[in-house]
């Protein structure tokens, strides 16, 4: 989304520069309104339809595919004398639904929406209900505290731990130099980050809608969370999902994300994970793997990147709709296969049932140290980071 | 705004300077630099680790003849760390020298004095006297956290930060931003949308043959050349989970120099493959490769 004190930039940005050279012309618009690599190929489709004059809706529609286009704004006719940076508008290119700054000039351009996930298929989220949703936000809280054992790096007050020099200093003025009460502080006990990656292909289809809800609470509920799709491509979902409302989510999502109807390829999704977003997989990471196991895939590129993936990552958490019948046993051959690399294997309804959660976690993950549930809801609360003085003894 | 100020030299004139730092930026870059300095908007550098990010501040400290202040983020940085923090012991010190000869209250003033502060990176940064503003580095953003994230759009917004025994201090003129990432998370909007974007890519064969015959004076044409291919084909290698940047390729040709060696052979290769892959297991199996054929490959092309 473009706003408008990056077109203000932008604007200013052109002044600068000789707007009659293309490239000049190009890097300064490009620099001031896209801030993403993601979206520079789309920038440039826009950009080369703009600048060879192709103000026709329907010339650029067809250009790019999946586009969806929509009169944003006006451009003055080109020509090499440069305007006031008021008098000219510019073209802006929206991430999500359309917004027109008004203009006045000779012209209209069309703008392009463009979604980078083709669409393919449409799924619609019909009847998604509310009523889950508190349970497994809780059920998420719930999880990420559980997780969270490793100490941090941060330092916070505490009654035990190392002597806090600064805090005792401080509080000391109060008693005249002398220092009469220590302040401690001690490791703070870090959150995990949460890496969840889920399968959407065909098999899973039954559980689209309890899919949808989990992958918007995850986004949006534990900080610092990535949440992936995949069935034949991996695809970030931080931008459909994150900062809406479910319901908006859900509406950009049956938009945009196509799913496959053909079996789970684990092994390569986990293999992209491996290669594009290594940097998320830190020994602070837990990756939670949403999927029922029926692998169609080469089971060895499974096995391979999984066991990878485990060297790297804190633990392992796979969740299968299936489990959640008491019947259930690891059969599919891709179950089989991973299990021995999962730190726990459980059922969808640990994160909206709080007594299988007790019962799946119970035995194997540590319980979390008695003051850091405390620690877990200052940082929370605290409001932005610490440029507040340190409160007096 | 008081005093003069130096005029940013335009686009071509600043790739000039930039060489002669031994800096090699292409037109969009320089177009980028250009906005971003006139504009007075900190620029976000993003891309590969490896790929000259924190390079270009530097240098570009060098080009503006202007000091470099630089601030490493981490997760857990705080106050003490961004901005300021008591020098404790002295504090200490003096007060227990003062023991008796004065009340607290009279030494209060002299024990929060400004020869007790330890200015940290954005302090300094705010009161730096100088002919030419600071270029304030501000590097690895996204190691930080996203509170530390929100602190930073407020400093980028105003230049004046706290200290409450002392006040506020402001910034006279604002220092020149730069703000890296490796990208190993999302960077938030607000940030984004304050600053000027540069994308910084692993280079192409040519211009990353420019920067080895820039950054490893005395080393043969035909090396360099080889190098720069081979990098090229172990980039391309699936199998490495971690794309060697350009530090590891002025690294490499820099070891084989010290070697003595004119080309690469197979034996070169495995003895100084360690500059570039960094892995054990990565490098056991490019080991086992077959690194004649790939060898032959590049000195054939």
């Amino acid at each position: 989304m473009v706003t408008p004190a990056e077109t203000i930039d932008a604007a200013r940005a052109l002044s600068l520069c000789d707007i009659s050279d293309r490239r000049e012309f190009h890097d300064s618009l490009r620099a001031t309104l896209i801030k993403r690599p993601d979206d520079y190929p789309t920038f440039d489709r826009v950009f080369d339809a703009f600048w060879e004059g192709r103000a026709d809706e329907g010339d650029i529609s067809s250009s790019i595919p999946g586009v969806t286009s929509q009169v944003v704004g006006r451009v003055p006719e080109a020509s090499s004398d440069k305007k006031e940076p008021s008098e000219r508008s510019l073209p802006s290119k929206r991430y999500g639904s359309a917004e027109a700054p008004s203009g006045e000039a000779a012209r209209k351009s069309a703008l392009a929406i463009y979604s980078p996930v083709e669409r393919l298929g449409t799924k619609k989220f019909t009847n998604l209900s509310m009523a889950d949703v508190p349970e497994i936000r809780r059920g998420f809280k719930r999880l990420a505290r559980r997780l969270a054992t490793r100490p941090g790096r941060r330092m916070v007050r505490s009654r035990k731990g190392r002597i806090d020099l600064a805090s005792t200093m401080r509080a000391s003025l109060n008693t005249g130099g002398e220092l009469v009460r220590p302040r401690r502080m001690e490791r703070a006990i870090s959150r995990p980050r949460l890496v969840v990656l889920c399968d959407i292909s065909g098999s899973m289809d039954a559980h689209t809608a309890s899919l949808l809800k989990i992958l918007y609470l995850a986004q949006n509920t534990v900080p610092q969370t990535k949440v992936f799709t995949f069935s034949t491509r991996l695809t970030l979902m931080e931008p459909y999902l994150r900062g809406r409302s479910l319901w908006r989510a859900a509406d950009v999502v049956s938009k945009h994300i196509q799913t496959w109807s053909s079996g789970t390829r684990i092994g390569p999704a986990l293999g992209r994970l491996l290669q594009e977003y290594s940097a998320l997989l830190r020994s602070d990471t837990v990756l939670i793997v949403i999927s029922d196991g029926w692998e169609v895939g080469d089971l060895e590129t499974l096995e391979v990147n999984l066991a990878r993936i485990r060297k790297r990552v804190s633990r392992i958490i796979w969740l299968n709709p299936l489990a959640d019948s008491p019947s259930f046993r690891p059969m599919a051959l891709g179950m089989k296969t991973a299990l021995p690399h999962l730190d726990m294997l459980a059922g969808l309804r640990i994160l909206s049932n709080r007594r299988e959660f007790e019962r799946a976690l119970g035995k194997e993950l540590n319980p979390i140290p008695p003051n850091a549930r405390s620690v877990w809801r200052g940082r929370t609360s605290r409001s932005p980071h610490g440029i507040r003085p340190q409160p007096a003894a | 705004m008081p005093g003069r100020r130096q005029s940013t030299p335009d686009p071509r004139e600043l790739g000039r300077l930039l060489e002669n730092s031994s800096y090699i930026a292409d037109p969009s870059m320089l177009t980028t630099l250009y906005i971003a300095l006139t504009l007075k908007r900190p620029l976000l550098v993003e891309g590969e680790p490896g790929c000259g990010k924190t390079e270009l501040a530097k240098v570009l400290s060098d080009v503006l003849s202007t000091d470099l202040i630089r601030l490493q983020c981490y997760e857990g940085l705080d106050v003490n760390s961004t901005i300021y923090e008591w020098d404790y012991l002295r504090q200490l010190l003096k007060i227990k020298m003062e023991e008796g000869r004065s009340s607290s209250r009279e030494i209060e003033p002299e024990i929060f004095s400004r020869r007790f502060l330890l200015k940290r990176p954005l302090l300094k940064a705010v009161t730096h006297r100088g002919k030419n503003p600071p270029v304030l580095l501000i590097d690895e953003v996204d190691r930080a956290d996203e509170e530390f994230e929100g602190f930073l759009l407020e400093f980028l917004g105003e230049f004046q930060v706290t200290v409450p025994e002392l006040g506020t201090f402001r910034a006279r003129r604002p220092p020149v931003v730069v703000i890296t990432s490796n990208r190993t998370r999302e960077l938030g909007d607000g940030l984004r949308r304050r600053c000027i974007y540069l994308r910084v890519d692993l280079p192409s064969v040519e211009k990353e043959l420019m920067i080895v015959r820039m950054k490893v004076p005395g080393i043969r044409e035909k090396l360099a050349k080889e190098v720069v291919h081979m990098m090229e084909k172990l980039r391309k290698m699936e199998m490495l989970t971690k794309k060697p940047g350009v530090a590891e390729t002025i690294d490499w040709a820099s070891a084989l120099l010290a070697l003595g060696r004119e080309e690469l052979d197979r034996q070169s290769v495995e003895e100084t493959l360690g500059c570039v892959v960094k892995t054990s297991d990565e490098l056991q199996q490019l080991q086992l490769q077959d690194l004649d054929a790939v060898i032959a490959e590049v000195k054939a092309s």
